[in-house]
């Protein structure tokens, strides 16, 4: 730039924008020449290039500071409220509130994370509780699904396919259309591959109903429902690609399914609803007379049309099982048994909604602690900020606009606390998707739907207008109050400090309760771990082996097959002994058998007597090392038309309390004139649970001679020398030495089976306790706020103290007694309002009572331990405060 | 109108405004304080300050666009007003009662 006089430099085009955009032209004018001006000065002082430097750095200053807040607005007279623009001047707002939080981060990040924690906790919750209790069933009109069930007074079981029959015979006209199906476990053949599968065999109509159209192919047609008509498949779309080359037309093409050729027909889409899960083949149903009306697993879903009378529908219904109770008779007795129906949703939530609505609640709790803290937090720099917003409305600031300042504030915060209250449910739906599958039902479906993200933004929303008018009230209240006489230096009003330990105080009251419910249901799983399961699983392993029906059609030829390989199994390295059971302990069994003793004959209207009943062979017991108490068992009994069963100590002490049952004698209910014959009971045997870990009922379990009744389906057991596990090669291998076709699967240990079998509650009481402890730390938070705001507020009182000779420990002794009163005032209500809370858990606790004495005062201790340990730190700055120091600043 | 306190900087640009005569724009202004404290000092901090002090009432301010015609330029004249007197008077009571007695302590120190 040496040649020619270029004229002073402009602004940069960053400062310039900011410059042109900040400052109205008439005031740009002034200051751009009052500042060439001065260059002008400068340049006569120094040289050109030292005052075209100060001139840029003029003009950068300027514009930082119009950035950080300062305006031209022209002058305006102090005492008018500001002009303008008003979307502008919002904005401001809220670089002013962004600016202020920036300066406090501890404060800022502590209200976030804990209101954000807040938001994020009930609106996943909430997000689940909607998925999976609220929002219909992902099929066609899915609040009116029913399913259809068997009623007798209080007691409820399945439906039969004598009554599928009776149904698709004459159909109740409240209905819209009926569906049957049924679960199973097949062979399933393709090419080459073979595999076990879990199926569901369902009737023409049941996709149809449920709305769902194969994207391939079409719906079983009527005659594929019916005996003699062709045999036909549905599959899932993932199931093709599983079982067929890429592009391979799979409509016509033949599955074989138990060994019986099927012909694809259709091929319906990977998303169904919660009925069809983990279900990838689906044959058609036949319907057919049955023998006898049992069993019961044959269950019916309907849809009920748009404004059916439910009373009328009922009435339908019972009219249907009126008109067949005659045809069965021989098989069921129970007159008045009629079909009933529930709601289908209810069927497939199941118990789950009491655990989703403990936690929503547990999670409300949170919130409310969460609200209570950040209120409390407000309050706390609301009294701060008193001197500020005294000063703005000293100078004119109008009421309005100071309202206007704190709603921008609270705005700012519920803002960043939604933007982290979203990402915690998004990131927990995820982990649910991923975490809850078979713990909870309709998982698949849990979602962020639009009716939860509306209950986020009204949370949301909630927090911004409370911590606007928390705010404005803690502020609004200092400022009239104190401002003025302290000149400045804002003490707390009396009120708001109590305010602020109410909140406090509120928030130990709501967080023993949850904590004594996590401890609760903790206990109840420590007791449950601690239960016996009535064997050593160490050592046992279970699989199920499936022998296919058409090369062992009869009894006789599953019997024979075991006969020969179970030897051959216990005569293998590690294998101490092997047996077989339908059943697989301590997982509940598929419901309970009824049966008539037969000294004890049921009188007409009496409900039938109903216990576990397992299928064993006598290697079951070896297996498990029950012992035999009493009598024997069945294989020691000489062949004859006599059927035995063995029972166990509870089933004793239930029917035959004062005596023994050898040689009593009983039958199966269902059949009254002379259907089934009687079974003599040969022995007794040690309890081993069978309705799961957590059944206290002892309701006695039956077993039943495997030699008379060989299902085809069945669960070897084996107990090994050391590792389970190792030994299913080799059984594996013997059993296909003998039959290539015969499949093994779900290999699992007793131990992870009884593992497995309390997730459920392992899931729910991590839950609970993971809420808990969070509440927990808030409140912690909590109490350490008001205790350290309150030694930051009274180190002129301390001061005092200390200098009149009360010493350090007289400053600790002050601030520990009045932190742990606030704890132990809140502890004490949540303490007397627990067991009212509580007490919905009682179905859920095991070994320990809702309001267990142990736990609450366990609750109580280390609540307030934690409690002190977070006083204790305000405590001790307060002793270290230097008389001399704080007396002078006075 | 209730009472802020003054800044540090405040009470300096209104000094100088005072020895302006009481009115006065930002380059004699900065210059002034230039030559009595010795330090450079910013025209935008002068500019930001006094905007300040005429919203808290303590200046009053007009254009002047009397030199326009020769220079080309306008300026903003500020003018002390009566409250800015006032808590200048009071501002110097307190600290000459501060000071009271300290001159010898503070250079010995």
């Amino acid at each position: 730039m040496s040649g020619h006089r270029a004229g002073p430099p402009k602004p940069g085009p960053l400062a310039g924008f900011v410059l042109r955009h900040r400052i109205a032209p008439d005031q740009w004018a002034c200051l751009r020449d009052e500042l060439l001006e001065l260059h002008e000065h400068r340049q006569k002082q120094t040289d050109r290039a030292s005052a075209d430097r100060w001139l840029r750095r003029e003009y950068r200053r300027l514009a930082l500071h119009l950035l950080t807040g300062a305006r031209f607005d022209g002058g305006t007279p102090s005492t008018q409220p500001d002009r303008g623009n008003t979307l502008s001047a919002c904005w401001q707002d809220v670089r002013h509130s962004v600016r202020g939080l920036a300066r406090v981060p501890l404060f800022t990040s502590a209200i976030v994370a804990t209101v954000g924690l807040g938001i994020g906790g009930a609106s996943l919750v909430f997000a689940i509780v909607h998925s999976v209790l609220i929002s219909p069933l992902p099929y066609t009109d899915g609040d009116r699904m029913v399913l259809l069930r068997t009623v007798q007074g209080e007691q409820m079981w399945g439906t039969s396919m004598a009554d599928v029959h009776a149904l698709s015979e004459t159909p109740p006209e409240s209905f819209e259309g009926l569906a049957a199906y049924a679960y199973g476990t097949s062979r399933i053949a393709q090419g080459t591959d073979v595999e076990l599968l879990r199926i569901k065999r369902v009737s023409p109509e049941y996709f149809r109903l449920l709305g769902y159209e194969p994207i391939a192919g079409r719906n079983f047609s009527e005659a594929e429902g019916r005996a003699g008509g062709a045999p036909a498949v549905l599959i899932t779309e993932r199931f093709r690609l599983r079982s067929f080359a890429a592009g391979t037309d799979v409509i016509g093409r033949t599955l074989l399914v138990d060994g019986e050729p099927r012909v694809i027909v259709g091929v319906l889409p990977n998303r169904l609803g919660p009925l069809e899960r983990g279900i990838d083949v689906f044959p058609a149903l036949i319907t057919e007379i049955p023998p006898r009306k049992g069993p019961f697993r044959y269950p019916i879903i309907g849809r009920l049309k748009k404004d059916a009378d439910p009373a009328v529908a009922q009435a339908q219904l019972t009219a249907v099982s009126e008109r067949i109770f005659p045809i069965w008779q021989r098989s069921f007795t129970e007159e008045d048994a009629v079909l009933g129906f529930i709601e289908l949703k209810e069927a497939v939530v199941g118990n789950v909604e009491r655990t989703l609505l403990m936690v929503l609640t547990a999670v409300a709790f949170l919130l409310t602690i969460a609200s209570a803290n950040a209120s409390s937090l407000l309050v706390a720099r609301g009294i701060t900020r008193a001197r500020e917003i005294g000063i703005r409305s000293a100078l004119g600031a109008s009421t309005g606009r100071v309202a206007r300042l704190l709603l921008t504030e609270a705005m700012v915060i519920a803002t960043a606390a939604g933007a982290l209250g979203l990402l915690i449910t998004l990131a927990g739906l995820e982990a649910v998707r991923h975490m809850g599958v078979g713990r909870l039902p309709r998982v698949e479906e849990v979602g962020l739907s639009p009716e939860s993200f509306t209950f986020f933004l009204l949370v949301t929303g909630g927090s911004w207008l409370l911590f606007g008018v928390v705010a404005g009230a803690a502020t609004a209240r200092t400022r009239t109050r104190d401002i003025a006489i302290s000149g400045g230096r804002s003490t707390a009003s009396r009120g708001m400090l109590i305010l602020r330990r109410t909140l406090a105080g509120t928030q130990f009251a709501v967080t023993i309760p949850m904590l004594v419910a996590a401890g609760l249901l903790i206990e109840s799983l420590q007791h449950v771990q601690n239960e016996s399961l009535g064997f050593d699983p160490e050592g046992v392993v279970s699989m199920l082996v499936t022998l296919p029906g058409e090369t062992y059609p009869n009894s006789s030829d599953v019997r024979d097959f075991w006969a020969t390989t179970l030897p051959q199994i216990e005569a293998l390295p590690g294998v101490l002994a092997a047996g077989l059971a339908d059943a697989r302990p301590p997982l509940p069994i598929d419901g309970g058998n009824n049966f008539v003793l037969e000294d004890r004959p049921a009188l007409p209207g009496d409900q039938a007597v109903t216990a576990p009943w397992i299928t064993a062979d006598p290697g079951f017991f070896r297996t498990l090392g029950l012992r035999v108490l009493e009598g024997r068992l069945y294989d020691e009994v000489p062949a004859d038309t006599m059927r035995h069963a063995v029972v166990d100590e509870s089933w004793v002490a239930r029917f035959y309390p004062d005596g023994s049952p050898l040689g009593r004698r009983f039958r199966s209910g269902g059949c009254t004139v002379d259907g089934c014959p009687w079974v003599e009971i040969v022995g007794v045997v040690q309890d081993v649970k069978t309705s799961g870990i957590d059944d206290n009922r002892g309701l006695g379990t039956m077993y039943y001679d495997f030699a008379r009744d060989s299902y085809s389906a069945l669960r070897l057991h084996v107990r090994a020398r050391g590792d389970a596990l190792g030994v299913v090669p080799g059984v594996r291998q013997v059993i296909r030495s003998h039959d290539e076709g015969v499949p093994v699967g779900e290999v699992i240990t007793a131990s992870d089976l009884a593992t497995e079998s309390l997730s459920g509650r392992r899931y729910t009481s991590t839950l609970v306790a993971l809420l808990a402890v969070t509440a927990l730390l808030l409140s912690v938070v909590g109490v350490y706020g008001v205790m350290a705001y309150y030694v930051k507020q009274h180190v002129r009182d301390i001061g005092i103290r200390i200098a009149l000779g009360g010493g350090p420990a007289s400053a600790l002794r002050m601030v520990l007694t009045r932190g742990m009163t606030v704890a132990a005032v809140g502890t004490i209500v949540g303490l007397l309002v627990t067991p009212s809370l509580t007490r919905p858990l009682a179905d859920l606790l095991y070994g320990v009572g809702p309001g267990d004495p142990l736990v609450m005062t366990l609750v109580a201790a280390g609540t307030l331990l934690v409690a002190l340990a977070a006083t204790v730190l305000p405590g001790q700055q307060a002793a270290r405060t230097d008389p001399s120091v704080t007396l002078r600043e006075e | 109108m209730g009472k802020s306190r003054l800044g540090e900087f405040e009470h300096q640009v209104l000094l100088a405004m005072l020895q302006l005569g009481g009115e006065a724009y930002s380059v004699p202004i900065v210059l002034e304080l230039e030559e009595r404290t010795g330090r450079e000092v910013s025209q935008s901090s002068v500019f930001i300050v006094l905007q300040r002090l005429e919203k808290k009432g303590l200046l009053s301010s007009r254009i002047d666009e009397k030199t326009k015609p020769q220079t080309g330029r306008v300026r903003r004249y500020f003018q002390l007003t009566p409250t800015a007197m006032k808590r200048l008077r009071e501002s110097r009571s307190d600290l000459m009662a501060l000071w009271e007695g300290l001159g010898a302590t503070l250079d010995e120190a």
